[in-house]
């Protein structure tokens, strides 16, 4: 056991702690940064951190129920990156005014839940991390009080994020009652000597984990809460619950599924590829018909998750890998997308409608080019990052002889087309400008806007370095994936 | 870095130039525009002057690891064919960028030009493209562009027929996505490596259902972007609602871009599926020739009339590729650098009548136009006489290649594509004899040809002529590649045609030089 | 463990539910059925009730239980510990010094919020 492995985790869950305290700080001027100030530092120290221990061994703490592999420290600082743009987003959000702590704090404790789904060697530590990250987010959703739709979105998504956990949980016991250890490494083995491959506890199990990772990753049909809550969150949280928590979720599900429970992959192969298919069409049409931005990026996300259930449904080391990069590719458009609409609602009246985005490449070029490319990266267009992770996961899919679900997708991506280039032509449309162009976006969320655009394609031409760390991370899986 | 690797990153380097002229400065972005251009044609002249006829591999290019884990490389090079593509690409756009110097339109300058050398880097990067990945991906990366000039710069109907182009065309290529993803896994085989290099996948010898399935989904993408009836729905809308400098080139280049896909992909990786799928593929062909024809004796305007004759073009060439035949095949790459000229200048005649009347591109509204415009009307004749392929012109003797190779394969097509030449006659005369002959109405001159457009003009008529007379010009540098492309198809058919099974793997084409 | 080694639980919930639903069927056939408006009250023999029953509480009631729950908690896990406490060593005294940590920051967060003071 080796407890420094634990630095980043700690660093994260300790700085939101930290956060808390000092949002109830009296509020000098000085005073009104320090929350958003530790965290955006504790989520750096922890990417460093990650980064210092990548080359080393993988490592188990407590008792094998914290892994440190190299899968654990690349979401690490995926996740502390996503943290820190959130935080990003966030300064000088209007609400943040009385609630600077909570902000801060909670987004920090969240992104540490995360992290320790990805890092979970237990079936208990898995289920810690998504009610850590879970109920956090619960309270940031409704953190707007004043406004009835944020309440509400919190409201929904306890309910419903409730009724997802308890499906998993119930998933995770059966499968506990099935294998008799909550120890994801061994949990191959136990159903192997027990002979309980072709049991159906263990599948019930399957199902019920399935159905309870699918509401949290948003898939189709357990994704009805998603345009919703989206939609009435705070935007910045909105980015947050799009990026983090599909991170989390598919973490979660690689685990699981790709590591831990891949002796069974007959069983759970073509549910998971139906439900991806379900999840690429009925995303994708969905979004057809939404008018708000977020609640179109609700949908589209919806639809992104499909994506990356192909890559499950693989099922082989290309298939993680692909998701891995596609997570990557994800995060920065969608975050990207998430900064436009961010700084478009502080300076609009119902910012977050697309019709507000008309003639932004004319009053704002650059804001118009960071939408344009995340934008045509969602829909997939090369040679951007989100080509190279579809042809990534659609590689994966043919190569697992699942042809069928990457002409599906290939299909959810045509019909993908009509939104996002809906947006594209809003965007460079003439007319009179809806803005009021004497506002000056603030500096934080230029920053993530560009950095966000940059990586969309820096992540494309250069993807050399990042798919190693990826299959890196892939390959040194502890479980069974490498069979 | 190669001359290839340069001719394709030069426009892209020009683009981003652009972004360095400050907003609304016409001179500095037309001026980046045509030097660019200039330096591409110059080094695209270059490359001729060092390539090789007698191989039919690519060349004067480069292979290198781009995105290792995916076996995707920057592989790029030109062949026989690829190299005349290219010259057209960058002549044309060189013309094109003169004539939009000219008539420079008020909004946005620099992007127009910045979409414009996009546009040429996505079609030359096709063109070289030595991987099937990266064709994809400046198959895709050209869309963009084109999809935007139309939109920012077309007519009312803009939105509608960008959004129709861009649809069209992504649902053939996103099915090319998976075909080219299913091709390099399936070459793989369990244990095997992959690879996406066009090269190397030729050697794979599929079975007889997958190389069927494989060249149908890659044909479907090459006959929308041609476009080929029945897939021609975004042309109309396309052709008639983008600028007219936009059309030409959608026209003259985009559409070689699909022809050059069927020739040298879809053709030489999949011989089997090609040979299975010769016939419905030539049908349809003919079904354009026959429906082009048609149309275009019908257009209302100028416009139309010469796009619909380009629909019945484009499936002579079509059908020369899918005739697999060396003579054929050879037409049809004659008949993709003419119909490239003769349609561009057709395009720019319909301009500068346009210009004259004040935008109006109505036939029924323009004619004797030839008494005030002498030199006008003796180009104009010059192209007409080329465009419906009258002996002597250089699009005669694309045809003729195109219907002898045919005829040795399809009998039948070949017949009945030649209506197709003699509705050619009906329509374009139709063209000429409304605007040019009959009464004239208007100010007299003020259609005559002036400095610009004799810059324009001249090298598209020199061109015309100089292959007229010499068609070996082309033929004999891309005869060896043709050679590469067809010879595996070709055979296939005609070991079937002497009553023997057809064989499912492809002779080898090692001895042209083809790898 | 199989799904079969789970059978006695079943077995459990079925005979729960036949000698439970068999001793109410039982007395619903064969009670003696008499009916009169005093039976049927709330509370037979109790003081009637007046008012509705869906009241308004306020809202500090369920922030003060919360809060109990809370600090209760930590008694839970600080009794078993200290039973235990010389076979576990220094690491369990460590860990629950940091859970008091944060528990304690908890606290004083909810102070500052003004959470302990009745509105």
């Amino acid at each position: 056991m080796n407890t420094s492995v634990l630095t980043p985790f700690l660093i994260v869950s300790g700085a939101g702690v930290l956060a808390l305290l000092l949002g109830v700080l009296p509020a000098r001027r000085a005073a009104r940064m320090l929350p958003t100030a530790t965290g955006i530092v504790a989520l750096v120290a922890a990417i460093i951190m990650s980064r210092v221990q990548w080359g080393g061994p993988d490592e188990t703490a407590l008792a094998s129920n914290y892994l440190s592999d190299r899968f654990t420290l690349l979401l690490d600082s995926i996740l502390a990156v996503i943290g820190i743009a959130v935080l990003l987003l966030a300064w000088r959000e209007s609400s943040s005014a009385d609630k600077r702590g909570e902000y801060a704090g909670l987004i920090l404790l969240s992104v540490a839940g995360m992290m320790l789904v990805a890092a979970a060697g237990t079936t208990i530590v898995l289920f810690l991390g998504i009610e850590l990250f879970s109920v956090s987010l619960y309270i940031l959703c409704a953190l707007e009080t004043w406004r009835s739709r944020s309440l509400e979105a919190g409201l929904k998504y306890l309910i419903v994020g409730a009724v997802g956990s308890g499906i998993l949980v119930y998933g995770l016991a059966l499968l506990y009652g099935a294998t008799g250890t909550t120890v994801l490494s061994e949990m191959q083995h136990a159903l192997i000597d027990g002979d309980m491959l072709r049991d159906p506890l263990p599948i019930a199990a399957l199902t019920m984990i399935v159905v309870g990772l699918g509401f949290k990753a948003s898939a189709v049909p357990f994704h009805m809460w998603t345009p919703d809550v989206y939609d009435g969150a705070p935007t910045p949280i909105t980015a947050f619950m799009a990026t983090g928590t599909k991170v989390a979720a598919f973490a979660a599900f690689i685990r699981l599924f790709s590591d831990s429970l891949l002796g069974m992959f007959d069983d759970w192969r073509l549910p998971v590829a139906i439900l991806a298919a379900v999840t690429v069409i009925i995303g994708n049409i969905a979004a057809l018909l939404q008018p708000g931005m977020k609640r179109m990026l609700a949908y589209s996300g919806v639809a992104q998750a499909g994506y990356l259930l192909i890559g499950i449904a693989a099922g082989s080391v290309a298939g993680v890998e692909a998701v891995l990069y596609y997570l990557l590719a994800y995060t920065a458009m969608t975050m990207a997308a998430f900064a436009v609409v961010v700084m478009r609602e502080r300076e609009v009246l119902d910012g977050d409608q697309i019709g507000a985005l008309r003639g932004i490449g004319r009053s704002r070029p650059m804001m118009g080019v960071v939408l344009t490319l995340a934008m045509l990266s969602l829909a997939g267009f090369p040679p951007l990052a989100g080509f190279i992770g579809k042809f990534m996961l659609f590689g994966a899919a043919v190569d697992a002889d699942l042809t069928w679900l990457a002409i599906v997708g290939a299909v959810g991506s045509m019909i993908s087309l009509g939104y996002y280039l809906k947006v594209v032509a809003v965007a460079w449309q003439s007319g009179p400008p809806v803005d009021d162009t004497t506002y000056r976006t603030p500096r934080s969320v230029t920053i993530v806007a560009v950095v966000s655009a940059a990586a969309i394609v820096l992540v494309a031409l250069f993807a050399d370095p990042l798919l190693t760390l990826c299959s890196d991370a892939a390959q040194g899986l502890i479980g069974t994936i490498n069979r | 870095m190669s001359l290839t690797t340069v001719l394709i990153l030069l426009p892209l380097v020009g683009a981003a130039l652009t972004l360095l002229v400050p907003a609304g400065n016409r001179d500095g972005a037309r001026s980046i525009g045509v030097l660019i251009a200039l330096v591409a044609f110059g080094f695209n002249i270059a490359a001729f002057a060092k390539f090789d006829q007698s191989r039919g591999a690519l060349q004067l290019g480069d292979r290198a690891s781009w995105i290792s884990d995916l076996a995707v490389e920057w592989n790029v090079g030109l062949d026989g064919i690829s190299i005349w593509m290219t010259l057209l690409t960058t002549g044309l756009f060189l013309l094109a960028f003169i004539a939009i110097a000219a008539r420079m339109p008020d909004s946005h300058p620099r992007a127009l030009i910045a979409l414009l050398l996009l546009a040429e880097c996505g079609l030359l990067g096709v063109f070289a493209a030595g991987d099937l990945v990266l064709f994809y991906i400046f198959w895709e990366a050209m869309l963009v562009p084109f999809a935007l000039l139309i939109w920012m710069w077309g007519d009312r109907t803009r939105g509608r027929a960008a959004a129709s182009f861009v649809i069209y065309t992504m649902v053939g290529s996103l099915l090319m996505l998976v075909a080219i993803l299913s091709a390099a896994f399936m070459a793989k085989g369990p244990n095997g490596t992959l690879t996406f290099a066009i090269a190397d996948l030729a050697n794979h010898e599929w079975t007889q259902s997958q190389s069927t399935w494989l060249f149908a989904a890659f044909a479907l993408a090459f006959l929308i972007k041609l476009p080929m009836f029945p897939f021609h729905g975004w042309m109309a809308g396309a052709y008639s609602s983008a600028p007219l400098v936009v059309t030409a080139l959608l026209s003259a280049v985009m559409s070689k871009a699909g022809a050059f896909g069927l020739l040298h992909i879809a053709v030489p990786l999949f011989p089997v599926g090609a040979e299975q799928l010769a016939l419905p593929v030539g049908s349809l062909a003919v079904c354009s020739i026959i429906y082009g024809s048609l149309m275009a004796w019908r257009a209302q305007t100028m416009r139309m009339l010469v796009a619909y004759s380009s629909l019945a073009h484009l499936g002579f060439i079509v059908l020369g590729i899918m005739s697999f035949t060396s003579i054929g095949a050879e037409g049809a790459v004659l008949q993709m650098f003419n119909h490239g000229v003769v349609t561009a200048a057709a395009f720019a005649i319909v301009g500068i009548i346009a210009r004259a009347k004040h935008g109006t591109e109505e036939m029924d509204q323009i004619s004797g136009l030839a008494k005030g415009a002498p030199w006008l009307a003796g180009i104009f004749l010059v192209v007409t006489m080329a465009a419906l392929a009258i002996p002597g012109s250089n699009a005669f003797a694309g045809e003729f290649f195109i219907l002898i190779g045919t005829f040795e394969r399809h009998p039948v097509l070949a017949v009945l594509a030649c209506f197709g030449t003699a509705y050619a006659a009906v329509y374009m005369l139709r063209l000429y004899q409304t605007t040019m002959n009959g009464p004239l109405d208007g100010e007299p001159k003020k259609a005559e040809l002036r400095g610009l457009d004799v810059l324009y003009l001249a090298p598209l008529v020199a061109a015309m002529v100089v292959v007229g007379l010499w068609p070996a010009a082309v033929t004999r540098t891309t005869k060896a590649s043709v050679e590469c492309a067809t010879t595996a198809a070709g055979s296939l058919g005609l070991v079937t045609a002497e009553g023997q099974p057809p064989r499912t793997a492809p002779i080898t084409t090692e001895l042209l030089g083809c790898r | 463990m199989t799904l079969r080694d789970y059978l006695p639980v079943l077995v459990f919930f079925a005979i729960g539910l036949v000698v439970g639903g068999a001793l109410l069927g039982a007395s619903f056939l064969f009670r003696r059925k008499r009916r009169n408006k005093i039976k049927e009250l709330p509370y037979e023999s109790g003081i009637l009730a007046t008012g509705a029953v869906r009241q308004r509480f306020s809202i500090d009631f369920y922030l003060t239980a919360m809060l109990f729950i809370v600090f209760d908690i930590e008694l839970a896990f600080f009794y078993p510990l200290a039973v235990v406490l010389k076979s576990v060593g220094v690491a369990a005294v460590v860990e629950l010094t940091l859970f008091v940590v944060v528990l304690g920051a908890g606290l004083a967060y909810v102070w500052r919020k003004g959470a302990l003071e009745w509105r």
